[in-house]
């Protein structure tokens, strides 16, 4: 099923550019993540999809029809805003069917539908509501029930959870995405959590400063970053400055390692970065020498109850290994170890 | 002890004192003196004179046909022209609110350039700008949208242009606070609900800040009725509002007993339109 296809979006504000040249093909039914820091163009990038932003140029095509140029109030879609943009002075059920009355829905079919999307996000019962008698979490779910109220074609959230409490967060998340995969939607939610990008999302579209970094499932983004930003970005890395040597080696300092493979195209001499897993890094005793492995010191251990964090020095590199509290490495400030880069942990990206 | 109890003694009341000696010296006394003067005796033949009395004559006089009509064509200007100025006004605010920040102050200033005309360089220009001789109407025929220059002044349209025209900027400061508080994600979200942005502007906008709307259509109203100038300078003598009638009598006729009267009796009326027209407000939102 044709779903929703960017070619070669920019948007510019004055000198700003906020989205350069962004190619995307999202499948209909997924759900998709834009993730990326502050002011990285993601937000811009989902206003320029739901047309509250015109595109400087490129083109935006949902299920084969170019939209470019249609208005907002003719595209079908359904957002939640980060501010959620409720209507202060309907109640709840004028809140949800506000684009059924647009419609001329007769009020009670209106009325009866606002219960049935109310039962659908699980807040029965507060029809009647005033939106300033809802707490934060229900005033969550009523933007949520007036996004889908109208069936449409492309679901999109704009950082929606940002100003819930952690545990409402996460709680909400997994019924988002519950949500989803019940209806079946297009969905494209818009964070700069990776956390809640990786548990809901089909696919994660990381961007950093106005481009697309990388497009692919959660895992895939987590195991194989495709640059340093992504893998810097998605969880903790090492990131470590290397050369090229050959296909399967990288030197570092005066070390070479073993690496499953180099960028396309690198050559010998070139400049890469050697990407690693805090959880992959492991904490030897020191002489055990073998290939892979340098020696270091620790500098300093952070025991957080889940995790231990090791905080190495080996000559010039700085580099974290956690382990869970099981397999504990016995090593204390100061103490002389070894230091494993398992091959097949290692990622190469580019610098 | 409390910490809630009251403060004792005359320092922490101090604050207060300001405020009570201005309102005393220059709202409560003059305000008194002019109640008891309109109770007051006018003898027949004295101009400027009144001998101290009780008696309801000046009271009385209300009831006459003049006085009726003269109060309600004030009040019809008034609610008319407040009416205008908000009708006009309120889409201006609204779409200026929704620029960018240079071109809004700009327009900001030129209202408050505006707004430092005086009433009576504003009708005087009107008068002119209307006129026959050397009006606007010469540029219409000139365009071929007139047949001959039309004289425009003075007359009912007049005195409505000119109220109209005056209040505008007062209009436009009143309302623009809250217009820019109106968040841009409320009026996007009916979009992304299906509306087009005119049901937008119609069935979120106007809703939300229909109390800054009343607000603004209240004080227009009170403001107006107090006009002098302008139905002076651009109204025949029936479009006279009242505060002319109130100072004919005090200047010109010297009665100033029927002119404390006439003072307290329009400001009772201003007052109860005003009760109505918050209560009526206030009906609207709950709705």
């Amino acid at each position: 099923m044709p779903g929703l296809e960017l070619r070669s979006v920019s948007k510019r504000f004055g000198p700003l550019t906020a989205v350069e040249a962004v190619n995307l093909d999202l499948p209909a039914g997924k759900f998709i993540s834009f993730l990326g820091p502050s002011g990285c163009g993601k937000t811009t990038l989902l206003r320029l999809i739901a047309g509250l932003e015109t595109p400087s140029s490129g083109q935006v095509v949902l299920e084969d029809r170019d939209i470019t140029a249609l208005p907002t109030h003719q595209r079908n879609i359904g957002m939640v805003f980060q501010s959620l943009a409720l209507f202060p002075h309907l109640n709840v059920w004028n809140n949800i069917t506000y684009g059924l009355r647009i419609r001329g829905m007769p009020q009670a079919d209106r009325r009866r539908r606002a219960g049935e999307l109310l039962e659908m996000v699980r807040l029965p019962g507060v029809e009647e509501r005033d939106i300033k008698q809802l707490s934060g979490g229900q005033r969550q779910r009523v933007a949520i029930a007036r996004a889908l109220a109208l069936e449409p074609t492309l679901f999109l959230l704009d950082e929606p959870l940002s100003a819930l409490d952690a545990k409402l967060r996460e709680e909400m998340q997994v019924e988002l995405r519950m949500l989803q995969e019940r209806l079946g939607i297009t969905t494209i939610i818009v964070t700069h959590d990776q956390r809640e990008a990786m548990t809901m999302s089909d696919l994660v579209v990381v961007m950093s400063t106005a481009e697309v970094q990388q497009v692919g499932p959660p895992l895939e983004i987590y195991r194989s970053p495709a640059t340093a930003f992504v893998a810097d970005f998605i969880g903790s890395s090492n990131l470590l400055d290397a050369q090229c040597v050959d296909p399967s080696t990288v030197r570092i300092g005066e070390s070479e390692f073993s690496v499953p493979s180099v960028p396309e195209g690198a050559r010998s001499g070139d400049a890469l970065t050697l990407t690693i897993r805090p959880e992959d890094v492991h904490v030897l005793p020191s002489g055990d020498t073998a290939s892979n492995r340098l020696p270091g010191r620790v500098s300093f251990v952070r025991d957080v109850g889940a995790s231990v964090e090791l905080f190495l020095r080996c000559g010039e590199l700085e580099l974290i290994s956690i382990s869970a509290p099981k397999d504990r490495p016995e090593a204390r400030p100061g103490d002389d170890v070894m230091v494993e880069l398992p091959a097949e942990s290692c990622v190469v990206v580019r610098r | 002890m409390s910490a809630h109890s009251r403060p004792r003694g005359l320092v922490p009341h101090l604050p207060f004192a300001w405020p009570a000696l201005m309102l005393g010296c220059f709202f409560l006394v003059p305000f008194a003196i002019m109640v008891v003067v309109s109770f007051f005796h006018r003898p027949e033949s004295g101009v400027g004179t009144y001998e101290v009395g009780f008696e309801f004559t000046h009271y009385l006089r209300f009831f006459s046909p003049l006085f009726a009509r003269h109060i309600l064509i004030t009040i019809e200007f008034a609610a008319v022209a407040a009416l205008l100025s908000v009708l006009v006004g309120f889409p201006f605010t609204y779409f200026l609110s929704r620029f960018r920040r240079r071109p809004q102050v700009l327009a900001l200033v030129f209202i408050l350039c505006v707004l430092s005309l005086s009433e009576v360089i504003v009708a005087y220009s009107w008068s002119v700008l209307l006129s026959r001789s050397a009006g606007i109407s010469n540029f219409f025929v000139w365009l071929g949208l007139l047949a001959k220059p039309a004289s425009w002044t003075p007359g009912y349209g007049a005195v409505l242009f000119g109220l109209t025209y005056f209040n505008l900027p007062f209009a436009v400061l009143i309302m623009y606070p809250q217009c820019t508080r109106l968040d841009t994600e409320i009026t996007e979200a009916a979009r992304t609900l299906g509306a087009s942005p005119l049901r937008t502007f119609f069935t979120v906008v106007v809703p939300m800040l229909w109390p800054t709307i009343m607000t603004a259509a209240i004080v227009l109203f009170v403001f107006t009725m107090g006009a002098f100038v302008t139905p002076q300078w651009l109204g025949r003598p029936q479009h006279w509002m009242f505060a002319i009638l109130i100072s004919d009598q005090a200047l010109t006729r010297g009665n100033l007993p029927f002119a404390s009267a006439l003072s307290m009796f329009f400001m009772a009326i201003t007052l109860a339109l005003v009760a109505l027209t918050v209560r009526l407000g206030r009906r609207k939102i709950e709705r």
